[in-house]
């Protein structure tokens, strides 16, 4: 049996820290002090100089949106998890100007042009494509973690199905060991947070075992080269556990670890603010949301697993109908939907 | 002794050795350069590239961009009398006419700000964006070590000759930050009688320098600190000065050792401390460690260099690098001993 204020929580977490976090994402940190007069725990319309520019408060990006309709799809299919069914949702997705033009990061983007046989033209004279490299280290990005936690639902709880589920869906568009490893993180965070008995404790071991799953699994695709998502994990558990304040653990994850689009800096990053945080949603979220750089993904990620380790009651009430308002989608029904499937109700 | 001479020409070596011996591996993790370059031990030769790599049908002992860049800045230095904006635009430009450098080699950072330069049109279409995170490269720091070597003992003249020659291309605090570490340790370790902590020091002061002073002039950015994982990076490269296999796992799983600045260069700090300032011994570190091996041994290679001289690097490989690189590199090496007396 799982809560359905866990799963509903999972994707309000997540929704709530993408749409908070579009308002920050690129800036340091310092240049959100600046900009907003301190860090940001509310929805603001995001300013004219980044990429959410034009979006309304509350207005998710690609993060969560690309999870939505993933799970949504994944949910119509009576919660089995395929790759044709999660292609179609991708394609769905790649369709919605709103989402995937504004938002979508350069390893998403070329591998569904790929889908799409919209791939650069190769003969056109460009030096990288001269040869086929052996290495796509520069794809190694976080778009395979940010869109995980709500399909990692699936799982029903069960860690190693949520792997499963992260390795088949993350890898159309993530094909390479680093980002899986990165998305297994946080699909096995999020599989673990979902049962009963779960703490913040085993959720992060769950979180530590998936990344060296993840790197394992994700090397038969494609070894690339780049830090250790583990290794990094690692370290930024350590600050958060050692670091004197929220305050001190933001500063330091961003300057050590780092919360850039690589998946070996925004997933650690993840699972140190969730540390510092000692676990609370809304904190573990504004601490993403104020990291500076890629803060979007990395509060959906953290908003998202412990949306569904705490519920849908650690977050504020009026966030679910807002964001179902400025983003027209359907949270609760998604929720409940997955609810009869986990739970034998349908 | 060490002499200046012996300084001057083990810097340029270690670079240009890095760069050589790095093209082949660059972008492979350590596993696959043992497996397909190294026919299953370390790489510690030059070799012909793969086909599958960036420097694909180059002969062994070719640089890429690396010491390319570091050989055209410094004779143009040279010729305009001491570090000019002019004259790293100038140099940039050059550079851009040698097709073996520049088709394969160029990196992201460097072909936007060339092309800014000669007026050519380039994309524009994420100017409005208050941050360039993804300039944050290290392309500055591959190339700064030369403002150490022409400002030896003079860290604060070092880290601003840095920051002129190297924003012309990398308008970012995080790249230029990187670039300000490696020409203030490069300057203390051209000195002698300074130590390993010393030219850690100066690093660490020029990394936080570089930022805070880039920071009022350049476009503003992101990213993590490159102070910092310095400061991880030389930890690791104690701990594991005697462990080959456990120092190269760590830097590339930990610090990292990719084309970002605050990554590539804390690993080039690390493997510096780890090697003990030996040419030879670091070079082979940043050859194998994995991803941008070229640009982390080329630096590395370049400050080891500086602080123990010439005396460890294989007598013909001057000769082998200049003719396989077509550069008269013992040239360049008088003129810039004559130029800092």
């Amino acid at each position: 049996m799982i809560a359905y204020n866990k799963i509903l929580g999972c994707l309000v977490g997540g929704a709530t820290g993408d749409a908070m976090g579009a308002a920050t994402e690129i800036r340091s940190r310092k240049q959100i002090h600046e900009f907003f007069g301190g860090d940001v725990k509310k929805f603001y319309a995001p300013p004219k100089d980044t990429y959410a520019r034009g979006s309304k408060a509350g207005q998710i990006t690609d993060d969560f949106s690309v999870a939505y309709v993933t799970a949504r799809r994944i949910a119509d299919n009576k919660g089995v998890v395929t790759k044709a069914v999660a292609k179609k949702a991708l394609l769905e997705w790649s369709e919605v100007d709103k989402w995937f033009s504004r938002f979508a990061g350069p390893t998403t983007r070329a591998n569904i042009a790929k889908m799409k046989g919209t791939a650069p033209d190769v003969n056109k004279f460009d030096p990288a494509n001269l040869f086929t490299p052996v290495n796509m280290n520069a794809q190694s990005s976080n778009g395979a973690g940010m869109k995980i936690a709500p399909v990692a639902l699936f799982s029903g709880g069960d860690v190693d199905k949520a792997i499963k589920i992260a390795i088949t869906v993350a890898s159309l568009t993530h094909p390479n060991q680093i980002a899986l490893a990165g998305s297994c993180a946080v699909a096995a965070a999020t599989a673990c947070a979902m049962n009963d008995d779960a703490d913040l404790f085993k959720v992060v071991q769950a979180g530590l075992y998936g990344a060296r799953e993840g790197e394992r699994l994700g090397a038969k695709y494609h070894e690339n080269a780049g830090a250790s998502v583990e290794e990094r994990m690692k370290l930024a558990i350590w600050v958060g556990l050692t670091a004197k304040d929220m305050d001190e653990a933001i500063d330091k994850l961003g300057s050590l670890v780092g919360s850039s689009l690589a998946a070996n800096e925004a997933i650690p990053a993840v699972f140190g603010l969730m540390v510092a945080a000692k676990g609370d949603t809304m904190q573990g979220i504004y601490g993403g949301v104020n990291i500076g750089d890629d803060t979007d993904t990395i509060a959906t990620m953290v908003g998202g697993i412990l949306g569904a380790l705490n519920g849908v009651e650690s977050l504020p009430a009026k966030n679910l109908k807002f964001l179902e308002k400025q983003n027209d989608i359907e949270l609760e029904k998604l929720a409940k939907d997955i609810d009869k499937i986990l739970n034998g109700k349908a | 002794m060490t002499t200046k001479y012996d300084r001057i020409k083990g810097a340029y070596l270690g670079c240009a050795i890095g760069d050589a011996m790095g093209a082949p591996t660059e972008t492979r993790p350590t596993d696959l350069i043992k497996k397909d370059v190294g026919g299953g031990r370390y790489v510690k030769k030059f070799v012909e590239p793969r086909p599958d790599t960036l420097a694909a049908g180059q002969p062994a002992g070719q640089c890429t961009d690396d010491f390319s860049v570091s050989y055209l800045s410094s004779k143009a230095f040279i010729e305009a009398g001491g570090i000019t904006k002019e004259a790293a635009e100038k140099a940039m430009v050059e550079w851009s006419k040698y097709d073996r450098y520049y088709i394969a080699h160029s990196g992201p950072t460097s072909k936007k700000a060339i092309a800014l330069i000669k007026g050519e049109e380039v994309d524009t279409k994420n100017d409005y964006a208050c941050c360039n995170n993804s300039a944050a490269t290290n392309g500055a720091g591959m190339k700064a070590w030369v403002a150490g070597v022409f400002n030896m003992g003079n860290v604060e003249k070092a880290i601003e000759d840095a920051m002129t020659m190297c924003k012309v291309t990398h308008d970012n605090p995080v790249a230029l930050s990187a670039a300000a570490a490696v020409a203030a340790a490069t300057a203390v370790a051209m000195t002698k009688n300074s130590t390993l902590d010393d030219v850690v020091s100066a690093g660490l002061y020029g990394a936080h320098e570089g930022y805070e002073r880039s920071w009022k002039f350049t476009k503003p950015s992101a990213g993590a600190s490159v102070e910092d994982r310095i400061r991880m990076a030389v930890t690791i490269g104690v701990n594991y000065a005697n462990d080959f296999d456990g120092l190269l796992k760590e830097m590339a799983g930990l610090v990292g050792t990719g084309l970002n600045a605050n990554e590539a260069i804390p690993a080039a700090f690390g493997f510096f401390v780890a090697a003990k300032g030996k040419v030879m011994d670091a070079i082979y570190m940043g050859v194998n460690c994995g991803n941008d091996t070229d640009t982390i041994a080329a630096i590395t290679g370049a400050m080891c260099g500086a602080y123990s001289g010439a005396k460890d690097i294989p007598s013909n490989y001057m000769s082998f690098l200049s003719e396989a690189n077509d550069l008269d590199i013992k040239g360049l090496i008088d003129a810039v001993d004559k130029f800092t007396d």
